[in-house]
């Protein structure tokens, strides 16, 4: 779905998302945190991926061009993109980005966004995973804009079949990249956080919890993070919900 | 950001007001609890307006009644593992227990930034036993910019302390007879719902020394995931918030009001001016905004402008000529 939100399009950086409001009553209640998929050229409009998981995606992806939406945004902290530049200065830096289903929205914006600051001064290599085909999003676009597209289907219609990690661990093994960023089912996070540690690979992630207020006072969207020896709550929504995989308490996470 | 579908204000109702001699002036919307002067009777609710600056790009929070800041305690709360919320019908349930910096952060961080908003500041307090209360209201007596102080005996999602005592007479009577000594500022007991008979517990904390009562925080709820037989919440139980409390609120503040004179702050689902009427018609003297603030954060001030509208169309002087006249 494309809005019309020239603030919010100027403004949106890689991981960003924002906080619709669903209904316009108080069923269902809450807002839906969405990542902000794409950036119009002008500036003009945003673009997200809505995946039809209950009665608020279905209210909003019921509405038609022309109606109001009402959104909060650019929200949270999203992709470092200065971790590319400062990866390796002697050669072009390699990033992978593993995404699982609806995680490729905010990947995808991401290496739009790489390959207009870096253009050809940079290797992406994208990891695509889905349950099946016809739940691989933007594959053309992510075709144009990626050295190399691996694509993984749990039930073997397109690409490998399995899990998305498998491909990228096997890329890893043999010429492993020198960033990593991933979004996705925190299980494929988790898995994609593992091969990137034993390959000594920074990698960013962003996390997904249930969000309350969006804006950093419910503390609803609290995520486990290493920190001082121990594991602290941060805020998915504002402290994320990008964050240094190496962090992340992936066995307390929910 | 637009507004919320619901109306606001006057529903052309044939009920009461009419002797304005004037032309519409602007109605009164001040209000006092105990010693606390409000400019107007809506306040945002503690816990859902953290400490009241992360909203400040988005709503003028300098035009709210009062803001009650996030829960805070003696020491710093790590609060509970998630999943700390989930979606209900017209509700949610959240167990986020208490995660908060400690009173320390809050005097020497957060206070210093809301200062220059010139609303009244109430503090929110919660311990896990009736000592740290009393260190608490200790602490905050000697912080001039601190309007009042709201005991939190209501609170869920905390193995100790919190809800305990405000479900038993005799521990809310120590709860608030210790703070009393404690303070001199005004002294607001946050009430839990989850008691057969909310008025005894009430009166109690009224004969202890209270100056009002805020009622109601959230219900104690649950809901299961039918795919993995696992609760949704992390910490199984969690406190039921939004619409779907509402009425339970106002029977409850209406059940309070009958008994005893004690101003209350009415809370539990409000969000819209027709709402909070109720809570004002059922005898409460304000009321805080709480879940209403995540879906739609102009929603306090909404009310407020709502309000106002509902007094001026019934050509009503004051807000105060509305509280508790409800007709049985």
């Amino acid at each position: 779905m494309r809005f019309a939100a020239p603030r919010i399009a100027a403004e949106a950086q890689p991981g960003q998302w924002v906080h619709v409001r669903c209904s316009d009553t108080w069923d269902p209640l809450l807002r839906r945190p969405l990542s902000i998929a794409d950036v119009a050229d002008d500036r003009q409009s945003f673009f997200i991926l809505c995946r039809l998981v209950g009665r608020g995606t279905e209210k909003l992806v019921a509405k038609r061009p022309g109606e109001t939406a009402d959104i909060i945004g650019p929200i949270g902290h999203g992709f470092d993109l200065r971790q590319v530049a400062h990866s390796t200065p002697q050669r072009r830096p390699a990033v992978a980005l593993v995404a699982g289903g609806y995680g490729v929205a905010p990947l995808h914006l991401l290496l739009r966004t790489l390959r207009e600051q870096a253009g050809t001064d940079l290797t992406a290599a994208v990891f695509i995973g889905a349950e099946t085909a016809e739940r691989l999003l933007f594959l053309q676009r992510l075709d144009e804009l990626a050295d190399e597209l691996h694509t993984a289907t749990v039930d073997g219609t397109l690409g490998h079949k399995g899990l998305v990690t498998e491909p990228f661990q096997a890329a890893m093994s043999s010429r492993p990249a020198d960033v990593a960023f991933s979004c996705g089912p925190t299980a494929m996070m988790a898995e994609v956080a593992r091969i990137c540690t034993a390959h000594n690979v920074p990698c960013q992630v962003s996390l997904e919890q249930h969000m309350g207020c969006g804006v950093g006072v419910c503390l609803g969207c609290a995520v486990p993070i290493r920190a001082d020896g121990g594991v602290v709550y941060r805020r998915a929504c504002c402290d994320g919900p990008v964050f240094p995989a190496e962090l992340v308490a992936w066995e307390d996470m929910a | 950001m637009t507004g919320c579908g619901q109306p606001t204000g006057g529903t052309g109702s044939e009920l009461p007001v009419a002797h304005a001699k004037h032309g519409p002036a602007s109605p009164d919307l001040s209000v006092s609890i105990g010693d606390l002067r409000l400019r107007n009777p809506v306040m945002v609710a503690s816990g859902t307006f953290g400490f009241g600056t992360e909203y400040a790009d988005i709503v003028d929070i300098s035009r709210l009644g009062a803001i009650v800041v996030k829960g805070t305690t003696l020491d710093p709360w790590p609060g509970n593992p998630p999943p700390r919320i989930v979606e209900t019908p017209a509700g949610m349930l959240n167990s986020i227990g208490l995660q908060n910096d400690g009173v320390e952060s809050l005097l020497s961080e957060k206070l210093p930034r809301l200062r220059r908003y010139g609303v009244p500041v109430i503090v929110n307090v919660c311990g896990k036993t009736l000592v740290e209360y009393v260190r608490l209201c200790e602490i905050l007596e000697a912080a001039d910019d601190i309007a009042a102080v709201e005991l939190n005996a209501s609170c869920p999602n905390i193995e100790h302390g919190g809800m305990s005592f405000g479900t038993s007479c005799p521990e809310m009577t120590d709860l608030v007879a210790a703070c009393r000594k404690a303070t001199t500022k005004p002294l607001i007991v946050k009430l839990s719902p989850n008691v057969t008979d909310i008025v005894p517990i009430a009166k109690a904390a009224q004969d202890a020394g209270a100056d009002a009562l805020s009622l109601i925080n959230t219900l104690l709820g649950m809901a299961i995931d039918v795919d993995t037989w696992r609760p949704r919440l992390a910490k199984v139980t969690g406190g039921l918030s939004g619409p779907a409390i509402r009425p339970v609120a106002v029977r409850m503040v209406w059940q309070v009001a009958q008994a005893m004179p004690l101003p209350i702050i009415g809370i539990g689902g409000i969000m819209t001016a027709d709402d909070a009427l109720e809570f004002l018609l059922a005898g409460a003297t304000a009321v805080a905004i709480g879940t209403a603030n995540f879906v739609n954060p102009p929603a306090s001030l909404e009310i407020i402008e709502g309000i106002a509208a509902y007094l001026q169309k019934r050509h009503i002087k004051s807000v105060r000529d509305i509280i508790g006249k409800l007709h049985v």
